[in-house]
């Protein structure tokens, strides 16, 4: 199993180089393996009859000198054999089974010779081919003649095909390296490209790229198949990028359709709020003595009323001015700024024990008045929220985080559910009833437009009863204002 | 006693090559009959024997019969020293399904057309006398004294050391237009013509 692993986990050109390597490397062994089995028995058998005829051969020159009893020449006739060097023992015999006459080779052992012949025919024995052939003269049998031979010509003929079969397996692997190398490309370079698309996809998002690929086969139809998908996912994110483009345009022209609307909605309502004060005054001043308590009571709620509505359409009208505003960036010293804005709001409430507690703030860059306007909304929240405090204490900070600078201005007033957290930034949204707190609702609205104005981000954390910390950022390099700034700056 | 050794020794190998005389053709039987003389008999057998052997490797002219199944005829001239032996010898045996026959002549004048002549000892001095006689015969001259072959018979029998040893004459042979095989020609000493 762990072989099938090795190789499931291989790339798959070499996964194919080893499959082709190891069908084609069987079917060589193989046919290697039959070669040789082949010529080992062709061999034996050619062995076996160059001596049978060598036997027949010489058995035939010696039958005179068997039957005349010529050892000495029947000795020349054996002792012939001595140029067949694969022949160890070459014997005669006569007709009564006698050793008549012998070749021995060099080294070979006089026990090796029979003293009397065996069967006639031919057996291979102890690694040795031995004949025994008859001697036939005139139609009698007249003795034996036998051969033992080693079996060097059938070793060195092994020898010479263990050879071939050596260049031809070493000629076999590189032709199959070569062409395993060739032919595999056709395979393996669509799948290549195509893991090449899928990871320039998956990494670089890219779905712009496109695999190449002509084959009319599997791996065409897959890389067609990847190629329409990515045309499909192409054209849905251009598509999704336009309607998200239409759409933010939409809610921009929407936007300043609105603000402009605001603007001079507040702006027309002062006309008639400035009349009704107006008359109000006139009638405190002119007509006072000709009311009664009653009526004078009910011409102090009207002019109370219309300061606030006043003050209403004056938050309103700032805040709609706001959206048409250019940011003038500038190094601020916030620690200065926020000290300043400090000190004009404690004058209105001088009885209240407060207290400031600061640190020195890094300097930001921003537009001056802008944030001048951030810090007076959020400290005179935090006075106003705390003032039942005793003392109530207002603090302001801020820490470094990574490219931007987050400042906060904490107080420990009445604080708020943080469920209702996301409501904090409406306009008009409130958490306590302007007669509980007065106020309009504008002010952190305000904050949170001018903040995003600066590329920053705005947010509170309270608790109800403990006080509340209100955050906003400044990025270290709002020199370049984001986009959205840009587009509304415009 | 080397010499008392050496004589057992020449006796051992003669028996030996008593066995050995079955090769040529004698059944053991024959020798066995005999056992009280092996120095004269033996020795006759033997030569009876390789009479039978020479037919196998000489090839006569095909006038030298009248018919393809006629007998290889042969000769002794001169005191026979076979005996019954040539006739044991030769019994039932052919060679390429001709039978033997045996003449006899006691005098050089008497031979008469035969294929193979055997002379014995006794002409040793009327072998140039024996040889003119058959000189346009195709007759295959045996003989068994030293200087046969020399004097131009075709084939000589010898015993040298108890050992037969055979001479042959191939020129006297092709006078006589007889083909003898090669392996016979190569199992014995050739000579010339003197």
């Amino acid at each position: 199993m762990p072989y099938w692993n090795l190789l499931r986990d291989m790339p798959v050109r070499a996964k194919l180089r080893t499959i082709i390597f190891l069908v084609s490397g069987v079917a060589v062994l193989g046919a290697c393996a039959v070669f040789l089995t082949y010529q080992w028995i062709s061999s034996r058998k050619a062995l076996v009859q160059q001596l049978q005829i060598m036997a027949e051969i010489v058995a035939d020159q010696s039958t005179a000198a068997v039957e005349f009893n010529q050892a000495e020449s029947a000795a020349l006739i054996v002792g012939s054999l001595k140029a067949e060097r694969q022949i160890r023992v070459a014997a005669l015999y006569s007709k009564e089974g006698r050793l008549f006459a012998h070749y021995r080779r060099d080294g070979a052992d006089a026990a090796e010779i029979p003293a009397a012949p065996a069967a006639d025919g031919w057996r291979f024995e102890g690694g040795e081919l031995l004949i025994f052939q008859p001697l036939w003269s005139g139609g009698e049998r007249v003795g034996t003649f036998h051969i033992r031979s080693d079996l060097s010509p059938l070793w060195n003929q092994l020898g010479v095909n263990v050879g071939i079969v050596g260049v031809v397996l070493v000629g076999a692997g590189l032709a199959i390296l070569f062409m395993s190398g060739k032919l595999g490309k056709v395979v393996t370079d669509p799948v290549m490209r195509l893991a090449e698309g899928v990871r320039a996809v998956a990494v670089q998002k890219n779905y712009s790229v496109r695999v190449e690929g002509r084959s009319r086969d599997e791996l065409g139809l897959l890389i067609d198949g990847f190629n329409t998908m990515l045309s499909q996912i192409q054209a849905r994110d251009e598509a999704l990028a336009r309607a998200k483009d239409e759409l933010e345009a939409r809610v921009r022209e929407r936007t300043r359709e609105l603000e402009s609307f605001s603007y001079s909605v507040s702006h027309d309502l002062r006309a008639p709020l400035r009349a009704i004060d107006g008359y109000s005054l006139m009638l405190i001043e002119d007509c006072a003595d000709r009311l009664d308590a009653n009526g004078r009571r009910y011409l102090d709620v009207i002019k109370d009323n219309t300061r606030k509505m006043g003050q209403l359409i004056d938050d309103l009208l700032a805040f709609s001015r706001m959206g048409r505003k250019t940011v003038e960036t500038a190094v601020i010293d916030m620690g200065k700024m926020a000290r300043e804005v400090f000190a004009e709001l404690r004058p209105l409430t001088p009885d209240r024990p407060l207290e400031l507690r600061m640190d020195n703030l890094p300097a930001g860059q921003g537009d001056a008045a802008m944030i001048r306007q951030v810090f007076a909304n959020l400290l005179s929240n935090a006075i106003k929220y705390s003032r039942d405090r005793n003392p109530a204490i207002v603090e302001i900070g801020a820490r470094k985080e990574g490219s931007e600078t987050v400042y906060f201005v904490r107080d420990n007033g009445v604080g708020f559910e943080m469920q209702y957290a996301h409501k904090l930034f409406g306009v008009f949204q409130r958490l306590h009833s302007a007669r509980e707190f007065e106020g309009t609702g504008v002010g952190l609205a305000l904050v949170q437009r001018i903040v995003q104005k600066h590329g920053g981000r705005v947010w509170g954390e309270g608790e109800v009863g403990k006080g509340a910390t209100f955050y906003f950022t400044l990025p270290d390099k709002s020199a370049s204002p984001t986009a959205a700034s840009r587009e509304e700056a415009r | 006693m080397p010499s008392m050794r050496r004589r057992q020794a020449g006796f051992r190998g003669f028996v030996e090559r008593m066995a050995l005389l079955c090769l040529c053709g004698i059944e053991l039987s024959a020798v066995q009959d005999r056992p009280q003389q092996p120095e004269a008999l033996p020795e006759y057998v033997l030569k009876a024997g390789f009479l039978y052997n020479f037919a196998k490797y000489v090839e006569w002219p095909a006038e030298a019969f009248e018919r393809p199944e006629s007998p290889i005829t042969i000769g002794v001239v001169g005191k026979d020293p076979f005996g019954g032996d040539l006739e044991d010898a030769l019994k039932n045996k052919t060679v390429k399904n001709r039978a033997f026959a045996i003449l006899r002549f006691p005098k050089p004048s008497d031979i008469q057309r035969c294929h193979i002549l055997f002379v014995a000892r006794s002409e040793k001095e009327r072998v140039p006398r024996i040889l003119e006689r058959i000189r346009d015969w195709p007759v295959l001259t045996v003989g068994e004294e030293e200087e046969f072959a020399r004097a131009g018979g075709a084939l000589n029998i010898l015993i040298e050391n108890d050992k037969p040893k055979l001479e042959a004459n191939p020129q006297a042979a092709e006078k006589a237009r007889l083909k003898i095989d090669a392996k016979l020609l190569k199992a014995a000493t050739l000579v010339k013509t003197e």
